[in-house]
């Protein structure tokens, strides 16, 4: 209680940091499942694709509120442009500049995913790959320059978000084999004829 | 936004190229679309002789005024960007 009477915008900094880790990982296993076609249960596959992106809009602006908390309370000497040009904070340059290149990454992401119809799928989706950087390059942010980053409860914490993502990857890997096994399968027996032909 | 004004006359198509079919477009617009058994859309309910429709071959799949605006989301949500609507309101006018 003390710690945050004496200082509410560092623990809301390195709280959002935490919520931010799980939900970065949420929206990178949705993301996955996206990319997948997946369907979660009974869950549509366009609702996960909404999921996926809601989730990411929410991180953004968790995003905003965790650099906001930093930089205004000043117990670290981070400045605004620091949160944003990686490598310039005077208080952990690598770590916080890990930091700030996943913010500038997440940032292009979503900025390309609202422009995707005018982008055109290709250059969207070489944007998009960079997600798959931007998730290690958070979390190993989180590590070094977290108060909390060694900490067991949060290693533990940084464990299971790996697990769950690692899982999503593995789901999709099967997935995909499963359905060209399918393709293989019924392709040479099936008549070529249009799709949706009397069978 | 001209977009936004119901249509007289909505036309769905689809690049069959990037189509890969996932299905989405499916789901969002069960009274125009169904899927065949790769997940590919068809037009939705049996034609005469009781089969699926085949998709029309020229002008696109027409879509009703009710199911334009879900029409038009299916659009934006296509994850290969498969989807076009074709809405042809000002030539009417």
């Amino acid at each position: 209680m003390d710690l945050i009477a004496a200082s509410p915008l560092w623990v809301l900094a390195r709280a959002t940091g935490v919520v931010l880790l799980v939900l970065l990982t949420l929206v990178l296993s949705l993301g996955v499942a996206t990319s997948a076609g997946l369907r979660l249960a009974r869950v549509p596959r366009f609702a996960v694709q909404l999921l996926h992106r809601d989730a990411a809009l929410l991180a953004l602006a968790l995003l905003v509120v965790h650099v906001g908390t930093v930089v205004a309370d000043g117990y670290v000497d981070v400045g605004p442009l620091a949160a944003l040009v990686p490598f310039t904070s005077g208080y952990a340059p690598v770590w916080v500049g890990l930091g700030a290149l996943a913010l500038d990454l997440l940032l292009a992401l979503v900025v390309t995913s609202l422009l995707r119809a005018r982008l055109g799928q290709r250059a969207w989706r070489a944007v998009h790959l960079l997600a798959y950087a931007t998730w290690p390059l958070a979390v190993v942010h989180g590590l070094g320059a977290g108060t909390d980053g060694t900490s067991p409860w949060l290693l533990g914490l940084d464990a299971a978000c790996a697990a769950l993502l690692l899982a999503a990857l593995g789901v999709r890997t099967a997935t995909r084999a499963a359905r060209r096994a399918e393709a293989d399968a019924t392709a040479p027996r099936r008549p070529l004829t249009p799709a949706g032909a009397p069978r | 936004m001209s977009g936004r004004r119901p249509a007289a006359d909505a036309r769905l198509t689809v690049d069959w190229t990037a189509c890969e079919g996932r299905g989405v477009c499916a789901e969002l617009l069960p009274e125009v679309l169904t899927t065949d058994p790769w997940g590919y859309p068809l037009p939705a309910g049996p034609g005469p002789d009781g089969t699926p429709r085949p998709w029309p071959r020229r002008d696109g799949l027409p879509v009703a005024p009710a199911s334009v605006a879900d029409a038009r989301r299916a659009v934006r949500m296509c994850p290969r960007l498969a989807l076009r609507l074709e809405e042809d309101a000002r030539r009417r006018a």
